[in-house]
């Protein structure tokens, strides 16, 4: 015991990189700064807060870039090798960051239109982004685990921050309810793959499961799978999702369905294409059945909404769906390609939501469908912004939405297995269904017209900018995906 | 110049999307006459293409050939040969009278008008030129955008219904044809999606394989051209797009179908495709004479138009089923024949609509005597669509029957009968609207065309006349291609005679049972 203690020390003491850490102290950093600088300010001034946390989360980007140019096949192995810094979890922490990033943006004046004090949010948005770090550079199962939970602890208050909406309160409670639930069953898994193969990093999991493939091992790995299936919110765990995204503020609504659903997923691909890879065979089966079933039921439930964002909700279950199938194919190409999808979707539905709260940020306004009737004759532009995220979710060309759809099946077409095949052509048929209720934000908007008057926009700054974000993304993730050729061919394993 | 000639001719309109946008959407004026300019301009290329084509090559011409997307092998690869040569220039010239003949319907939202007109020719020309399997893909689905805020927003009264039918039919197939163009990306090695190669790698498939994917990619284009039983979204979505619309959707868009068996499925997978033949043929000959049938009985002018055009798509598809060289020249002709048959009569109804607001044949009757001269363009324009000779219809048509009738005279037979159906549907409809007396007071006050509307229709009936008389001015570019094409698919075709002489093919005849001495010349 002494000695491993002693061990670890060394390894402290002797191994941290500073710079490989810097986009998680940044954050971190940032995080803290913000929650003790913002009682001090008064006012107009605690805007200050808002331009922190974007700077810091340029500044992170900024970082991870310079940490992959100088060095694109870094391994560093920090912390015991508890944490582990690669180019994989590297670009799955640029996602993260850049939701945030478009969180940000989007909030800035919707928070004071919704009466949210700025200090709190902001700090507990970037103390998410924190622990989606740690989940995507987890090297050992525990440390999954508390990535989780930062994260997870930030959202359940993100999720109640509007403190006097009782829908807000349900999702709030709602989300941690069951989220503990799921966190009971994460834990309780890791345990037993510790019992089944005694270790929790996640390298020698794999070496010593290749030996060890008992029933414990297999109980653990099932448990595992129901405690991340809850934040990807696969079916058939994903019955919070639609109250917990259409309770919250909406700009945290985007903010959940793009960042930590990536870092659940790359959870996933973690625990169960690296470290569990041995069990392939059985995985396979499990997660094919729960990638067919959670596209599926989430597109049939996301037709019959009558609330923009209810849609979107639904629809990002079904979007867990298609990322799934990568996890499904096992290679490395796929883990690439979900890696991509996930950089699409983060950026095209936190666009689509970018308009949501534009249309929401009015006077007496709401987000059903109503709501945007007539939207495109008084604002054509915003119109066509909207009806290019639509078709980019739906997966039309030359959109970031078909690219990342094109990669996943490719993928998984790649294989060369029939089962994979089947669960490809079940993925275009929701595409199809998905056409549907995407377009009917845009038959609303462009063809069906308004009772009144459409009432007026109002155009902040920080929308601006994340509309220009996300639309650049959109448009260049799908025209031109060379210039993303880091996020193409990396790959976990 | 020649290299880049068909990359300025695709993506010109955009330039014009472009220049439109930075137009005040009140001026419609000058958002008119940009966008008028600009489809001109195109045309102009496309006529500089046919110009310096070459009619003595096979192979595609005007190349031009970059990587796009280099991990995945994807290039930005186009090119034209024989066969999408006509087609190119039939959109570029439908293109253009589409955006003249809105110059006085479309009043509301004329900028986003002329915006989607345009995005829509640069899909349109792209599917045709596209020489890479993605590239022709992105196009593919590029297009049904635009259509679908053309019928949407600028459509008649169920446009909704129309437009949303519209896009989930053609993507319903364009899907499944995504995943068998994956699959075959897969089987080659994943280097490549240019189209020659892969259908090189393709005909060596297993023919359970090639079934598969013939089926796959056949769904797409049959949903596109449309086949009975998969064209019920048609009829719905020409009654309710507008003019241009309706032009652009008969005239370009179902071509797609055909071309995309052209190109794709015939010859990638010829041993499958000759399986399919029977079932094709016979939906071809049901499509024929079940279209003339019900657009028989239709009240509605529009609606007959759109069910006959399904029966005039039956004939093309039952002439590539020929696999012969009067049968598929016979079926390309028909294709632009269609397009500019069927576009005029859309234009046609379109300006009478624009008068009456209404296009049920009972309300008209003894047009003649209020609107001689837009009469007159009718008459000519029905007539070419019934196919009599010296008009366009009447080369195409004899030339599908006369390449069936080798081959399989019973399909050839039945499918003449939809050239007697179509004068019984087309004359008795111009008889009910344009002869008789003046019964309605309405129709006395009408006024006959304008200027610009004169001008509009004056080239459809050069073209109709052109083709009827000298058809050789259009069958000799394609000639090369198509020997080249019923080559390569009949090669594969097992019990087939080959005749290094491609003019004088024997063609392949589906009922004739195999012998030994056709066994011999296998290759």
């Amino acid at each position: 015991m002494q000695e491993t203690v002693k061990t670890i020390l060394e390894n402290f003491s002797l191994n941290i990189d500073l710079v490989a850490l810097m986009p998680e102290i940044i954050i971190c950093g940032m995080a803290l700064v913000t929650m003790i600088v913002e009682p001090f300010l008064k006012g107009d001034s605690k805007k200050v807060v808002m331009h922190l946390a974007w700077l810091s989360i340029v500044a992170a980007l900024v970082s991870i870039y310079f940490i992959l140019a100088s060095n694109p096949n870094l391994i560093s192995l920090q912390f015991a090798e508890a944490y582990r810094i690669d180019r994989y979890s590297l670009l799955f922490k640029a996602i993260f960051l850049i939701g945030s990033l478009l969180t940000v943006f989007i909030s800035s004046n919707f928070l004071k239109f919704k009466d949210v004090p700025d200090g709190e949010f902001y700090s507990l948005i970037l103390l998410a982004t924190f622990g989606m770090m740690n989940m995507a550079s987890a090297g050992d199962l525990i440390v999954l685990f508390i990535g989780l939970e930062i994260m997870s602890l930030s959202l359940y208050v993100l999720a109640g921050i509007l403190r006097r909406s009782v829908y807000a309160n349900e999702a709030s409670l709602k989300y941690f309810l069951m989220g503990a639930f799921a966190s009971g069953f994460l834990i309780f898994g890791i345990a037993f793959i510790y019992g089944a193969t005694g270790t929790t990093s996640i390298i020698d999991v794999i070496q010593s499961s290749e030996i060890l493939s008992n029933t414990y091992l297999m109980i653990g790995a099932a448990m595992v799978m129901i405690g991340l299936g809850f934040k990807i919110g696969a079916v058939p765990f994903h019955m919070w999702i639609p109250d917990v995204y259409t309770g919250s503020l909406t700009s945290v609504t985007a903010f959940m369905s793009a960042g930590p659903k990536a870092a659940a997923f790359a959870a996933f691909f973690q625990v169960f294409v690296v470290a569990l890879r041995p069990l392939q065979n059985e995985l396979e089966v499990v997660l094919w059945i729960l990638s067919a079933l959670t596209m599926t039921l989430g597109n049939i439930l996301a037709i019959t909404q009558n609330d923009v964002k209810r849609m979107l909700a639904y629809s990002s279950i079904s979007h867990a769906g298609y990322v799934l199938i990568a996890l499904v194919a096992f290679t490395p190409a796929a883990t690439s390609a979900g890696l991509y999808y996930l950089l699409c979707y983060t950026v095209m539905n936190i666009g689509a939501f970018t308009i949501l709260i534009m249309v929401e940020a009015r006077e007496t306004s709401d987000t059903n469908f109503s709501s945007f009737a007539g939207m495109a004759r008084r604002y054509p532009f915003l119109g066509i912004l909207l009806t290019i995220f639509m078709i980019s979710l739906a997966g039309f060309p030359p959109t970031a939405g078909f690219m990342g759809k094109f990669l996943v099946f490719k993928a998984a077409i790649d294989t060369g297995s029939t089962s994979l095949i089947v669960l490809v052509v079940l993925a275009v048929i929701n595409s199809l269904v998905s056409v549907y209720y995407y377009l009917r934000v845009v038959v609303v908007m462009f063809m069906v017209e308004p009772e009144l008057e459409y009432r007026p926009i109002n155009f902040a700054a920080g929308i601006i900018a994340a509309l220009i974000i996300a639309m650049g993304g959109t448009l260049l993730l799908g025209i031109y995906p060379q210039l993303f050729a880091f996020f193409l061919n990396t790959s976990l394993i | 110049m020649d290299s880049s000639i068909l990359t300025i001719l695709t993506f010109l309109p955009i330039l014009g999307v472009i220049l439109i946008w930075l137009t005040d959407k009140e001026n419609h004026r000058l958002i008119k006459y940009t966008a008028w300019a600009v489809t001109f301009i195109d045309f102009v290329f496309s006529l500089y293409i046919y110009f310096n084509f070459d009619m003595a090559e096979s192979g595609f011409q005007f190349v031009y050939d970059i990587p796009w997307i280099s991990q995945f092998g994807i290039r930005y690869a186009v090119g034209i040969d024989g066969i999408s040569l006509w087609l190119v220039i039939l959109t570029t010239f439908l293109g253009w009278l589409a955006v003249w003949s809105s110059w006085t319907a479309i009043k509301d939202r004329l900028k986003g008008y002329m915006i989607s007109l345009l995005i829509l020719q640069t899909g349109m020309l792209g599917v045709f030129v596209s020489m890479d399997l993605f590239l022709f893909y992105v196009f593919w689905e590029v297009m049904l955008i635009p259509m679908y805020f053309l019928i949407g927003i600028w459509g008649g009264p169920r446009k909704i219904y129309a437009t949303i039918k519209f896009v989930l039919f053609t993507m319903l197939g364009s899907l499944l044809m995504l995943v068998a163009i994956l699959f075959i990306y897969f089987k080659s090695g994943g280097t490549t999606f240019s189209i020659s190669e892969l259908t090189q790698f393709c005909v060596t498939l297993p023919v359970s394989t090639q079934m598969w994917l013939f089926a796959a990619f056949g769904l797409a284009f049959a949903i596109k051209v449309p086949m009975f039983p998969f064209h019920t979204w048609l009829p719905d979505a020409h009654v309710q797009a507008p003019t241009a619309g309706s032009v652009i959707l008969a005239g370009v868009l179902l071509k797609m179908g055909t071309y995309g068996f052209l190109r794709f499925c015939m010859p990638m997978f010829p041993e499958a495709f000759e399986q399919f033949i029977p079932a094709i043929a016979v939906l071809a000959v049901i499509g024929i004479i079940y279209g003339a049938l019900v657009a028989m009985v239709q009240k509605d002018v529009k609606s007959l138009v759109a069910f006959s055009s399904v029966s005039h798509m039956g004939f093309i598809m039952l002439g590539l089923t020929a696999l012969n060289m009067q049968g598929m020249q016979g079926a390309i002709l028909q294709m632009l024949n269609h397009g500019i048959s069927t576009g005029a009569l859309f234009m046609i109804v379109g300006m009478i609509y624009e008068r009456r607001h209404t296009r049920l044949i009972a309300e008209f009757g003894g047009v003649f005597k209020s609107m001689p001269i837009w009469s007159t363009f009718f008459m000519i324009v029905a007539l070419s669509s019934i196919g009599l000779p010296f008009t366009n219809g009447f080369v195409g048509e004899f030339l599908i029957l006369t390449g069936t009738f080798g081959v399989a005279p019973v399909y050839a037979i039945l499918g003449a009968t939809g050239v007697i159906l179509a004068a019984c549907y087309m004359l008795w409809m111009i008889k009910r609207v344009l002869f008789g007396e003046l019964t309605k007071d309405a129709n006395k006050n009408l006024k006959d065309l304008k200027m610009f509307e004169k001008l509009v229709l004056v080239p459809f009936i050069i073209m109709i006349f052109w083709i009827g008389i000298y058809p050789s001015t259009f069958l000799n570019p394609m000639k090369h291609s198509v020997e080249k094409l019923i080559g390569d698919v009949t090669k594969y075709v097992r019990h087939t005679e080959i005749d290094n002489e491609a003019e004088a093919y024997v063609p392949y005849n589906p009922h004739e049972p195999q012998t030994e001495e056709h066994a011999d010349v296998r290759h």
